[in-house]
């Protein structure tokens, strides 16, 4: 299972960079420009001035803190783009195996079809994990360049939301990829459904739906802005995030063990 | 003592793909140290029948045995002993042959590949390329590498000489003849029955998912008929009444009979004519397999 998952992290590298340079590249800028906002009390006004649908979707916050913009100019976009590369690292490296006939190799090898997806579901949330410790870091180091205190903590807290709630969401991805072996299918399903799971967040929030409906979507059990404020993390919701990706990944597993691979 | 274990057992074997057929009640068993060809047209069934052998397709009833282990619940075990060669070859593109070898042997648990050089040196394989930049044919040569490096007990190869030159494919032949008689067992699958008839122990023909036919080439042909031509000193005699005596050609001094079973009654038959020439020859395997499917036809 290890060789495999490190065959699929070194090969998936390049491409694990360059979604890095891409979200460093976005918080360095969200950092930079936060000294040069003329008034920050106009900048307060003009979010609550946001419906309230997407000011309940983001976060309240206060905006004019660093703390608070950096919540919305950029964790808060955090489980989205993290959302966008599980489901594109699932369906290249579960579905593609089949459509591109590389399976064949794989698994003529003395591997198992359970540590087949295993190795997927651990490379992948290797990558993931790679990713929101390389974010922690550059919010860190920027935050400091930019002359202000890091709240270090408060990053970690909110990153360790952004990977829990990716790896739920990856895992299901992943289980949509073993049932489906075409790879641009499952890339279409699976960015489909995270944007509109993202804006039902949103219009269930805003239409004040019960809360068990509205703990059905994944992006409820994002609590970044309570990170980001101070406030901690609620746990619960953590739990949540984590008992999902692991029955998510053994339905993925048991479904890819039991089904034929016909090409 | 306990008899010994057919390497490759299928039994009974059925694999439906919804409302479509794949193989039906397929059985038969290839011999340690035997080559095996597993003959048929596109849609017989024999990628289906290996598939199910890897454990890659369940089967819809019967069983698949492959070195007494079972191919749906013991199938990691099978490829640890065996060396599979899928139908359409495809690797990983930015990787090299070398790297994929290293990578497989991890897998395995093995420091070195035992036959690796060797067989690459054969087949003249490029294992130091990027696949993505190898042609069809180099990327059959790596697969077929790989297939082989472990020096595993049963090759299970699902049409080997696809791709390949046809030098590549002599010294293929050549390899899977050797493995044959280094007591590995060699299953393969092929369309091209001149492979099959030049390195097979049996072959055995599936039509439409069935198995209609398993035996040595030398036996089918037997079961067949022969070729007899006669050249006559003179004009050829009317020849009726010649029973399961066909005739199949006949120009100017010449006959060609075709003669199912014994060819002493067209012999005796023939005797009352003066002959010039007279040749028996037996079909290829390409006519007894064409026959076999006349046969088998609806």
């Amino acid at each position: 299972m290890k060789t495999l998952a490190w065959e699929l992290l070194s090969r998936t590298r390049v491409g694990l960079i360059w979604w890095l340079v891409g979200i460093l590249a976005m918080g360095v800028y969200v950092v930079a420009v936060y000294d040069s906002i003329g008034s920050l009390e106009d900048l307060r006004r003009l979010y609550e001035s946001y419906p309230p649908a997407i000011r309940k979707l983001v976060g309240e916050v206060d905006i004019s803190t660093l703390n608070g913009w950096l919540h919305v100019e950029f964790m808060s976009w955090m489980p989205l783009l993290l959302a966008i590369y599980a489901g594109i690292f699932a369906a290249s490296n579960v579905s593609r195996e089949i459509e591109q006939r590389t399976i064949d190799f794989l698994l003529g090898l003395p591997v198992s079809r359970a540590e087949f997806v295993i190795s997927r579901l651990a490379a992948g949330l290797a990558n993931i994990a790679t990713m929101c410790a390389c974010i922690f870091v550059l919010l860190v180091v920027a935050v400091a360049l930019a002359g202000h205190t890091p709240a270090a903590d408060r990053y970690a807290l909110a990153l360790a939301n952004a990977f829990l709630l990716t790896a739920a969401l990856f895992a299901g991805y992943t289980l949509i990829a073993t049932i489906t072996d075409e790879q641009g299918r499952v890339t279409g399903i699976t960015l489909g459904a995270t944007l509109v799971m993202y804006v039902a967040t949103a219009a269930l929030k805003a239409a004040e739906a019960p809360d068990l409906v509205r703990w059905l979507m994944p992006f409820e059990h994002y609590h970044a802005a309570e990170a980001m404020s101070g406030e901690g993390l609620p746990v619960l919701p953590q739990l949540v995030l984590a008992a999902a990706a692991v029955m998510a990944g053994a339905a993925a597993v048991y479904w890819y063990n039991r089904r034929d691979i016909a090409i | 003592m306990a008899a010994e274990v057919s390497p490759i057992e299928l039994e009974r074997l059925t694999k439906y793909y919804g409302p479509h057929r794949g193989v039906e009640e397929l059985t038969l068993s290839a011999r340690r140290g035997e080559v095996l060809g597993f003959l048929g047209p596109n849609g017989s069934g024999k990628t289906t029948a290996i598939r199910v052998l890897m454990g890659f397709l369940r089967p819809t009833s019967g069983r698949a045995r492959v070195l007494d282990y079972d191919a749906g619940r013991q199938s990691v075990e099978i490829r640890r002993r065996v060396g599979y060669l899928p139908g359409e070859v495809a690797l990983y593109g930015q990787r090299t042959g070398e790297e994929l070898l290293a990578f497989a042997l991890r897998t395995r648990g093995m420091a070195r590949a035992p036959r690796a050089a060797e067989v690459a040196g054969a087949l003249q394989a490029q294992m130091d390329r990027p696949i993505k930049k190898c042609s069809r044919g180099m990327r059959q040569k790596v697969a077929l590498v790989l297939t082989l490096a472990h020096d595993p007990e049963v090759l299970i190869l699902d049409e080997p000489t696809s791709g390949l030159d046809p030098l590549a494919q002599r010294a293929l032949l050549d390899i899977l003849d050797q493995e044959g008689k280094r007591g590995k067992t060699v299953f393969f699958s092929s369309h091209v029955l001149s492979e099959a008839e030049q390195i097979c122990d049996r072959v055995a023909i599936l039509r439409e998912g069935r198995l209609i036919a398993l035996d040595s080439v030398e036996k089918l042909r037997e079961r067949k008929y022969k070729q007899v031509t006669v050249v006559y000193d003179g004009a050829p005699p009317d020849l009726e009444g010649l029973g399961d005596i066909q005739i199949v050609w006949r120009h100017e001094d010449r006959v060609t009979f075709r003669v199912k079973g014994d060819v002493n009654a067209l012999l005796a038959r023939l005797r009352d004519h003066p002959i010039a020439d007279l040749t028996i020859t037996e079909p290829s395997l390409e006519e007894v397999f064409l026959d076999y499917y006349r046969e088998a036809a609806p």
